[in-house]
């Protein structure tokens, strides 16, 4: 580090530093105004703090470092008498400095002031250690994605486009869950989006890991955290410290920054198009994919700085269209690549069954074709220890039955005016409202009388029907409706 | 010597800019370097200052590299031909960089804030190219440098500023030592400040030396022979420039007079006239020679 130009940053910076100071402590302040619930306002503070420190993270980087975006600047700036790799830790340690402190400063203040007693000495601890790792991450991160860039709109876009990425992943995911894998069940997808974004995984953590207690730390998301800030660090040592200098106001063309962004974004969007289209396909998707290209053109002329449509420009959003229908057809056609056929099951855990559909007034097996709840509604429940799928046998088919009607109904072309709805899932007790495999089908015919009768039955399955005789309706156990229709 | 430039190469990415750069600056002097548009000049001098890296080669000053130790860095100022001043600054205000990085001399500072005619709270941002290159030329000199780099010095400067500005040079460089090396298109400008030259053309310095003894080897002669000549009859003299109007050749020869007039003599010209080369002129027969055409 370079005390001088510490110093410097310091002094220069004097007046935004102190503003900032003052701005921190008074917004972060503000939870603890209501004094209801002391533990839970000062959580309240240190959310306003992480935001505003959050937000440093990414402004920051792009006040110390625009200058060498810019032919000028650097020429003024790299000239001083000092390394590039002095200059490099010399900004970031500042920029530490002045987040880290206000944040260290205020948590002090606000904890002695009112939390004392309602926070451990410990638990502050924690949040200062676990703000400080929240800190050095995202601005190393934040860091090396400006300087991917070769002009500072350009950095400040890069910043952006790639924080936003992790969310573009979950869209992609959700759309390929919803509209390829029947029963929509996945591994947990969320986790993956999660692991995609250093901000969410350290938000987790700092936030909800403190303030919620059924949501524990997570040391996954620290390590994939830490793997990010050095990999981020090695790339700032080749972007600024190694950085050739006459890149300044150039395109941004290095391999992570438009040509990587823009098609990875139009792939993704043509992989939600897509699977949409698979699921239920209309003239829309036309209209969607060619804004798109219109968008796609679009960004090209932004990376590029001029207006050219080239061939060379269709012909990769033509490989990109192409790419993803291909995706999104093997994926429909291999059911979800084999997700929708994962239903897995382990000893001590019980199959649970839901089943729900309108019905016909005097036949409870056939779906209400009006679809309005003022006949018959039909509902049906079944909890099945694995330990007991022998010996139950016959409740397992008709379960196993009506789920792999779920799944032709879901690659049916066929359109259904009305279906019934079906759900499977793994749970540990049959009071448990935590459920893993958590299969949700929709049936284009109903489980018939006859294997309702079976499911009512049996020792491990219920079947309700209420019955809209009259306006309010009434609530009848299968057999007490049988025995009242045999009235 | 002061700065000594060995082998220096840099591309920008497919272009050869400076190709195997030798170059030596002495102490205390004055050194203007020239060249065609898109020579490397502006490159050459961002290597030295620390701007650019080099791909190849070496730059050391008193002995010490400026890439690898950035401290000697502190002597030297760069003045680009535009320089960077951020919306808001002041004079006031940029002065906090130079004090805080380099050596900085608040007598220096006071001096030519003076003899520059500019005051600490002026708004540099609305200042004109002039002005802000005066407030460049402020600091440049008020941080004590060994070595001063200018890049396109004098654009924008009227002629009195002009002239304080050489004044002030002349006394740094008589009780400083200090080394300034030029880069210009004004040849007629560098002519009354340089002590020396090179100049800079297909990526390496072609030319240099001693300004005022490179303009004696080379000189201007105006001939007029009996019958015509062609080129092949001055084919023994080292002709820069042959020019022939009927029986009267002008040429530009590089070699002592006396030794050039001796063998000119030998072709009993009727008449014979020998004029002095400018400094530019010197420039543009030196790259007429190497086969470039300024017209």
């Amino acid at each position: 580090m370079n005390k001088n130009w510490f110093r410097y940053l310091f002094r220069n910076y004097r007046i935004p530093v102190i503003f900032f100071t003052v701005v921190f402590f008074g917004l972060s302040a503000i939870p603890l105004i209501s004094s209801d619930n002391i533990r839970s306002d000062y959580m309240g503070s240190v959310e306003v703090m992480t935001v505003l420190a959050g937000m440093m993270t990414y402004i920051l980087p792009v006040i110390l470092f625009a200058f060498v975006h810019n032919r000028r600047s650097a020429d003024q700036l790299l000239a001083l008498p000092l390394s590039r790799s002095e200059h490099l830790i010399t900004n970031m340690v500042f920029a530490f400095t002045l987040i880290f402190g206000c944040f260290l400063i205020t948590s002090t203040a606000l904890w002695l002031i009112n939390a004392v007693g309602a926070v451990p000495f410990t638990e502050l601890l924690t949040i200062l250690g676990q703000e400080a790792f929240f800190t050095v991450t995202l601005l190393v991160i934040h860091t090396f994605w400006f300087l991917i860039a070769n002009n500072t709109f350009d950095g400040i876009v890069m910043i952006g486009a790639w924080s936003f990425a992790p969310l573009l992943f979950l869209g992609v995911l959700s759309s390929f869950v919803a509209n390829t894998v029947a029963g929509g069940n996945f591994i947990d997808s969320g986790r993956f989006a999660l692991w995609l974004s250093p901000l969410a995984m350290n938000v987790r953590n700092l936030v909800l890991a403190l303030s919620d207690a059924s949501t524990p730390y997570s040391w996954s998301c620290t390590l994939v955290t830490a793997v990010y800030t050095l990999a981020a660090g090695y790339g700032l040592y080749s972007q600024f410290v190694r950085r050739k200098s006459e890149r300044a106001g150039q395109l941004s063309d290095h391999p992570l920054a438009y040509r990587l962004i823009i098609n990875l974004y139009a792939f993704a969007i043509l992989l939600m198009i897509c699977f949409s289209a698979m699921n239920s396909f209309s003239v829309e998707f036309l209209t969607l994919v060619l804004l798109l290209l219109f968008i796609y053109v679009v960004a090209q002329f932004v990376y590029r700085r001029k207006i050219q449509l080239t061939v060379k420009i269709l012909g990769m959003f033509a490989a990109l269209t192409a790419a993803a229908a291909v995706c999104a057809f093997a994926a429909y056609h291999t059911h979800g690549f084999g997700q929708a056929e994962r239903y897995t099951f382990t000893d001590n855990q019980f199959l649970k069954m839901d089943y729900s559909t309108p019905a016909e007034r005097n036949n409870p097996g056939r779906i209400s074709e009006s679809g309005n709840y003022d006949e018959l509604y039909v509902s049906a429940e079944v909890y099945l220890p694995v330990s007991k799928i022998s010996p139950a046998n016959e409740i397992w088919q008709i379960m196993e039955k009506y789920r792999h009607a779920g799944i032709d109904t879901f690659y049916s072309p066929e359109t259904h005016k009305q279906t019934a709805y079906l759900s499977f899932g793994n749970t540990d007790s049959p009071k448990s409202y935590n459920y893993s495999n958590h299969y949700n089908y929709r049936l284009s015919e109903a489980i018939s009388l006859e294997d309702l009768i079976a499911i009512d039955s049996s020792e491990y399955g219920s079947v309700t029907i209420i019955d809209y005789d009259d306006a309010y309706g009434t609530e009848y156990s299968l057999s007490a409706w049988l025995r009242k229709k045999g009235d | 010597m002061m700065l000594k430039i060995e082998h220096l190469c840099k591309s920008f990415g497919s272009k050869r800019v400076l190709d195997d750069l030798n170059l030596e600056v002495a102490d205390s002097s004055i050194f203007g370097l020239v060249g065609i548009n898109g020579a490397g000049k502006s490159t050459l001098l961002r290597l030295i200052a620390g701007v650019y890296e080099a791909d190849a080669g070496s730059i050391t000053l008193h002995g010490a590299d400026t890439s690898a130790e950035p401290l000697t860095r502190r002597e030297i100022a760069f003045v680009p031909d535009e320089a960077y001043y951020p919306v808001g600054s002041t004079v006031g205000s940029m002065k906090l960089l130079y004090e805080t990085m380099y050596s900085f001399s608040e007598e220096d500072f006071r001096k030519y804030l003076t003899l520059f005619e500019l005051d600490e709270k002026m708004s540099i941002t609305n200042l004109s190219k002039g002005m802000k290159r005066r407030v460049s030329l402020l600091f440049a000199l008020s941080v004590k440098p060994k070595l001063l780099l200018l890049d396109e010095a004098y654009d924008g400067l009227e002629p009195l500023a002009r002239l304080r500005f050489k004044k002030a040079l002349s006394t740094l460089i008589e009780d400083e030592g200090l080394t300034v090396i030029i880069s210009s298109h004004n040849l007629r400008e560098l002519e009354d400040i340089c002590d020396s030259f090179g100049i800079l053309e297909g990526g390496k310095i072609v030319s240099y030396g001693d300004l005022l003894e490179s303009k004696d080897m080379i000189n201007k002669y105006q001939l007029a022979f009996a019958e015509e000549k062609s080129r092949e009859d001055f084919s023994e003299l080292d002709l820069l420039h042959y020019e022939q109007e009927g029986r009267v050749s002008k040429l530009v020869i590089r070699g002592s007079q006396e030794e050039v007039l001796e063998k000119l003599g030998e072709m009993k010209p009727l008449l014979t006239d020998v004029l002095p080369v400018s400094f530019e002129e010197l420039f543009i027969y030196e790259l007429e020679s190497r086969g470039e055409s300024h017209e």
